[in-house]
C-alpha cells in the first residue's frame, strides 16, 4: 500500500519537473547564460611530467605526517622521520615472569578449603620445607594420633593454599607464547594405609577405591570462574604394604621428592591465556591436597598419614607483545591539487609510484600478511608489498613503479600505511623505512585557441533539457534509493534509518522461524501440484 | 590429508608400547605418544578425547584413550595434518570409528586364538576409516549444513546467534555454559558456517574483538523430489510405477510435519558419504534395483544393505512393476533448506530497545542483512 502511494507521488514529481521546470529556469531573473554559436572551435595538446611529492627524501619532516587507524589496536603501532628515513614502528617485546618460584612461603599463601562442606585435614601449615598437611582417619572413640577424636566422618579432607599474583602488565596486550610448571612433593604414611597391593587382614575387608591423595596445582581467575589443572599426581601406593587391622601402626612407608605431572606446554599456554581472559592484571594459583580414607573394615579403621608436603612449585613463562590484527599507520602527504596546473582541462595520462623500504630485522614470520599498502584519497590501490619481502637494506617497492592513474582524482592525497592482517605475538620490535617516495605525473593541458565567449541563441533547448535531465535524474534517484529494493530491504534502511537517529521503533510484525519454514515446506508441496493429482486419481477410481 | 592411525597401549611393567600403526609406513615417536599420554593422564586418568599439537613431525593428534582402570588401556591416535582438527569430521564419526576400534582391539585380547584375523580386519577397518574422513573433508554445501546440524556444538551456536550478533568471545563463553564444557578452538568450529555463507564475522569500529552475524539460516527437513515427480507426471518410468510413486508420496506429505527428532535422522543420512551418493543419485531417476550403478569394490549386498537403511528412514520406496521387478524411488528428498533470517530485524529491534545490542553492532548487522538479503 505504502509503495503504490510512494510510486504516484513521485510519477507526479516526475510529471511537473518534466512540464514546468525548463519555465520555472526561464523565468528566473538572473538566466544569462548562453553562447554566441555552436562551432566547434580548435584546440591545442601540450604534454607535461612532473614530480609530484615535496620532500621525497625526508631530509625534514615538512609535508609528511603520519596517521594511525582506528580499527585494531593503535598503541600497537608507532612512527617517526630520522636520518632521512620515514619509520614504521611494530612495538613488540618479551617479557618473562617468575613470580611463583622455590619453597612457598607462608607470607604468599593463604590456606582455604576445597568446598564450603569439605573439612581440614587434621594439621596443615607452611613450614620451612613447605605445604604440609598431616591426617589420621580414626574410627574409634579417644584421640587420634594427632590429638583429634575419632570421626567416621573424617574421611576426605583437603587444604588449598592460594596466591593472588598481580602482574605488572596489563596482560590482555600480550600472549604467553612459552610456559613451564615444574612441582615437587613427597609423603610419608603407614602400612596402616590399604593400597592396591595390600591384602586386606580384618573384618569384613572391603575395597573399591583403596586409600590415597592427590597433590595438584590449579590456575584461576580471582573469582574462581574457572579452574584449570596444570598439574597433578596421585601416589597411590603411598603406604604399601599390608598391615593386619588389628595393629594400629605398622612400618612407614614414603615417596621421595616426586615431580608432579604437568599439562602440555601448549595446553599450559591456553590455561593461562584462558585466565587472563577473565582479568587481565590478576589471577591465582592454588596448591591443593586432598586425602581419601576409605572405610575398608567391619572394624574401626585407621589410616595414618604422617606428612603429606608440596615442597616446591615453579611456574614461569614467557609472554609477548599482541599485535592485533587491522591495526595500521600511514605516512600521507596531501599533494597539490590537479586542478592546480591549469584553468583549462588537464588529462593525467599517467601516474607512477615508487618508494623503497627496507627492514631493520626479519619480519614475524606469524604474519604472512602484513604488508604496506598504498592509498590515493583513501582508496586502496590492489598491489601491495608484503612485510614478509623487506631485507634489511633498500629496495625498490616495484620495478618500474606502481601505475596508480585510476586512483588520481583532482584531489592527489597519498598514503603509505602499514597494515597489519593477522593477530600475533612479536617478540621484539620492528622498524620498516621508506625513503626515495617518488609519484611521478605526466597529464596532457588541452588548451582552446579562442577564448569562449556568451551569446543567447537556442538558449530555451538547453533549459528544456535541463528540466528533463533534472526529472529523470528525480526519477533515477527515487528508483536507485527505493523502488528498485523489495519490501524487506525497505525494512531493513527504515529501521537502520531510526536507530542511527536513536527514535524509538514500535514491534513490527514479521514471520517467526517457524513461520518461515512451514511457508517453505508449504510452497515446495504446492508446486508439486500434488493436489490436482490427487484429484485426478479419484476421478480415474 | 588424514596421515593415519597409530594405537599405543600402556602395560604396567614396560609402560607405553607401540600396538599398531596404520599405515605401516607411518613414523611413531614413543617420546611423542608419552606426551600425547601426559596430556591423557593429567588430571583423572579417565576415558577421554584430546587434542596435542606435535609441532616437530608437523602433526595435530586427536587421541582417544580409554582410561587406567580399563581391562588394557588403549589409546586410540588420528594423525592429522598441522591445519586439520578433528572437527573438520563432525562430532561423532570420530567418536564412531574409536569406539569401533577399541571393540576389536578389546575382541584380540580377549580371543587370543585370533589375533591375526581380528588384527587383519582392524587393519581393513582402519584403511576404510581413513578412505571415509578424507571423503568427509569434501562435503557438499549441504552436506556441511547437515554436519553443523547433527552436532550439539553446532545446533547450540546456532541458537545462541539467532538471538542476536555476538563477539567471537561472548559466544565461546555463552558455548562453555550452555554444554557445560571448555571449548578450544572456536575457529575451527566456526569454519563450517562461513563456508556454508550462514555467518559473517566483521569488526566494530572501537570493538577488541570480531563480532559474528548469522545471515542465513538454514534447517533439514524432506521435500519432494521435484525432478522424479515431473517424470512420474509425464508417465515415467512407466504409466503403472508413476501413478503408484504419486500416490505414496502424497499420501506421505499429506501428513508430513517436520520433527526435531526426524530431521535429525535424515541429517545422519545426508553426512553419510555412501548414503548421500544414493540420494543424489535417485534426485535424477528412478532406477530398477538391477540397473543400480555401483562403485567398485562395492558388493550387490553391501548396496541391499545400504538401501534398505534409507527405505526404513522413509527415504527411498521399493515399488515393484507389472512384471515383478522392484524399482527404487526417492520417496522424500533431505534437504538442506536455507532462508533468509527476516526474524533477526524485530531481534535486533528488540534488542537495542533493551540495551543488549550496541547501537554499532546493530547498524553493521541491518547493513549486512540489507547486503545478504536472498529472496
Amino acid at each position: 500500500m505504502n509503495s503504490k502511494k510512494a510510486w504516484k507521488g513521485f510519477m507526479i514529481y516526475f510529471t511537473f519537473s518534466l512540464l514546468f521546470m525548463p519555465f520555472l529556469i526561464l523565468f528566473s531573473p538572473d538566466h544569462e547564460i548562453g553562447f554566441t554559436d555552436n562551432k566547434i572551435r580548435l584546440s591545442s595538446e601540450k604534454f607535461y611530467e612532473e614530480e609530484w611529492i615535496t620532500n621525497r627524501n625526508f631530509t625534514t619532516t615538512d609535508s609528511w605526517f603520519y596517521r594511525t587507524g582506528s580499527l585494531g589496536d593503535p598503541s600497537d603501532l608507532d612512527a617517526g622521520i630520522n636520518n632521512g628515513e620515514a619509520k614504521f614502528m611494530v612495538l613488540g617485546e618479551r617479557r618473562f615472569f617468575s613470580g611463583v618460584n622455590g619453597t612457598p612461603q607462608n607470607s604468599d599463601w593463604t590456606h582455604m578449603k576445597k568446598a564450603e562442606e569439605s573439612i581440614y585435614p587434621d594439621l596443615f601449615e607452611i613450614n620451612e620445607h613447605g605445604c604440609n598437611a598431616s591426617h589420621e582417619y580414626w574410627e574409634g572413640s579417644g584421640n587420634n594420633l594427632f590429638g583429634v577424636p575419632g570421626n567416621q566422618t573424617r574421611n576426605r579432607p583437603s587444604v588449598l593454599w592460594k596466591r593472588v599474583i598481580k602482574m605488572p602488565y596489563d596482560m590482555n596486550d600480550y600472549i604467553i607464547t612459552s610456559s613451564d610448571l615444574v612441582a615437587i612433593f613427597n609423603g610419608t604414611a603407614n602400612y596402616n594405609v590399604e593400597t592396591p597391593n595390600d591384602t586386606l587382614t580384618g573384618t569384613n575387608p572391603t575395597r573399591a577405591e583403596n586409600d590415597h591423595t592427590k597433590f595438584y596445582i590449579q590456575l584461576t581467575n580471582l573469582e574462581d570462574k574457572i579452574r584449570y589443572e596444570a598439574a597433578s599426581y596421585e601416589p597411590i601406593y603411598l603406604g604399601n604394604g599390608s598391615l593386619d587391622a588389628n595393629i594400629n601402626y605398622g612400618p612407614i612407608d614414603n615417596i621421595n621428592d616426586t615431580y608432579m605431572t604437568s599439562a602440555p606446554e601448549d595446553v599450559l599456554n591456553y590455561f593461562l591465556n584462558r585466565v587472563f581472559e577473565y582479568d587481565y592484571q590478576n589471577f591465582s594459583v592454588i596448591l591443593g591436597i586432598d586425602i581419601d580414607c576409605e572405610d575398608n573394615y567391619g572394624q574401626t579403621d585407621r589410616d595414618t598419614y604422617y606428612s603429606l608436603l608440596i615442597k616446591t612449585c615453579n611456574l614461569t613463562f614467557n609472554y609477548e607483545r599482541k599485535i592485533d590484527q587491522l591495526s595500521s599507520i600511514a605516512w600521507n602527504q596531501i599533494c597539490k591539487k590537479v586542478s592546480d596546473i591549469s584553468n583549462y582541462s588537464v588529462i593525467i595520462s599517467d601516474a607512477r609510484l615508487n618508494f623503497k623500504y627496507k627492514i631493520n630485522d626479519t619480519w614475524s614470520n606469524a604474519s604472512p600478511n602484513s604488508e604496506i599498502q598504498i592509498l590515493v584519497n583513501d582508496n586502496k590501490h590492489p598491489e601491495t608489498v608484503k612485510l614478509s619481502s623487506a631485507t634489511s637494506s633498500f629496495q625498490e617497492a616495484k620495478i618500474g613503479g606502481f601505475d596508480i592513474k585510476n586512483l588520481i582524482t583532482d584531489d592527489v592525497n597519498l598514503s603509505l600505511q602499514v597494515y597489519i592482517a593477522d593477530n600475533f605475538a612479536l617478540n621484539k620490535s620492528r622498524e620498516i623505512s621508506i625513503d626515495d617516495v617518488s609519484l611521478m605525473l605526466s597529464y596532457i593541458i588541452i588548451e582552446p585557441d579562442d577564448p569562449i565567449t556568451e551569446g543567447e541563441e537556442w538558449i530555451w533547448m538547453v533549459y528544456l533539457l535541463v528540466g528533463a535531465l533534472i526529472g529523470l535524474v528525480g526519477i533515477f534517484s527515487l528508483y536507485q534509493t527505493h523502488f528498485k529494493y523489495p519490501p524487506m530491504i525497505r525494512k531493513v534502511r527504515k529501521i537502520k534509518k531510526k536507530i542511527k537517529k536513536g527514535k524509538d521503533i514500535k514491534p513490527f510484525t514479521i514471520n517467526s522461524r517457524e513461520e518461515i519454514i512451514k511457508r517453505n515446506l508449504e510452497q515446495k508441496i504446492q508446486n508439486l501440484d500434488l493436489e490436482k493429482f490427487q484429484d485426478k486419481m479419484k476421478i480415474n477410481k | 590429508m588424514v596421515k593415519g592411525y597409530v594405537i599405543t597401549r600402556w602395560t604396567e611393567d614396560r609402560g607405553l608400547m607401540l600396538q599398531l600403526s596404520y599405515p605401516e609406513t607411518l613414523s611413531v615417536d614413543l617420546d611423542d605418544m608419552m606426551r600425547i599420554f601426559y596430556a591423557h593422564i593429567t588430571g583423572a586418568a579417565e576415558a577421554g578425547n584430546v587434542l596435542v599439537r606435535l609441532e616437530k613431525v608437523s602433526s595435530n593428534v586427536s587421541s582417544y584413550f580409554n582410561g587406567m582402570d580399563a581391562q588394557v588401556p588403549f589409546m586410540i591416535n588420528l594423525m592429522l595434518e598441522l591445519d586439520e582438527d578433528p572437527e573438520i569430521f563432525g562430532e561423532k564419526v570420530i567418536s564412531e570409528i574409536n569406539s569401533n576400534i577399541l571393540s576389536l582391539l578389546n575382541a584380540s585380547i580377549n580371543e587370543p586364538s585370533k589375533t591375526f584375523e581380528i588384527t587383519e580386519e582392524l587393519k581393513d577397518y582402519i584403511k576404510n576409516s581413513l578412505f571415509l574422513l578424507e571423503r568427509l573433508k569434501n562435503l557438499s554445501k549441504e552436506q556441511r549444513m547437515a554436519q553443523i546440524f547433527t552436532s550439539e556444538k553446532g545446533r547450540a551456536i546456532l541458537e545462541i546467534l539467532r538471538e542476536k550478533a555476538y563477539s567471537r568471545k561472548e559466544l565461546r563463553e555463552n558455548l562453555e555454559e550452555k554444554l557445560g564444557k571448555a571449548i578450544y578452538n572456536l575457529e575451527i568450529t566456526l569454519d563450517p558456517f562461513v563456508k556454508t555463507d550462514l555467518i559473517k564475522q566483521d569488526w566494530i569500529e572501537g570493538d577488541s574483538d570480531i563480532s559474528l552475524f548469522l545471515i542465513s539460516d538454514f534447517t533439514i527437513m524432506r521435500v519432494p523430489a521435484t525432478k522424479l515427480i515431473d517424470d512420474a507426471k509425464n508417465n515415467l518410468p512407466t504409466p503403472y510405477l508413476a501413478t503408484q510413486y504419486l500416490e505414496q508420496v502424497n499420501s506421505y506429505f499429506a501428513n508430513y510435519t517436520p520433527t526435531s527428532e526426524d530431521n535429525l535422522k535424515i541429517a545422519y543420512d545426508m553426512i553419510n558419504p555412501d548414503k548421500y551418493d544414493f540420494i543424489t543419485l535417485f534426485r535424477e531417476k528412478a532406477y530398477p534395483i538391477n540397473k543400480i550403478p555401483k562403485s567398485p569394490g562395492e558388493t550387490f549386498d553391501e548396496i541391499k544393505e545400504m538401501l534398505s537403511s534409507l527405505e526404513k528412514d522413509k527415504i527411498l520406496t521399493i515399488i515393484k512393476d507389472q512384471k515383478g521387478l522392484e524399482w527404487i524411488f526417492l520417496l522424500t528428498d533431505p534437504t538442506a533448506q536455507t532462508f533468509y533470517p527476516e526474524y533477526m530485524i524485530e531481534n535486533i529491534r528488540e534488542k537495542t530497545a533493551e540495551k543488549k545490542l550496541k547501537k554499532k553492532t546493530a547498524i553493521k548487522y541491518l547493513e549486512l542483512l540489507e547486503q545478504f538479503y536472498k529472496k
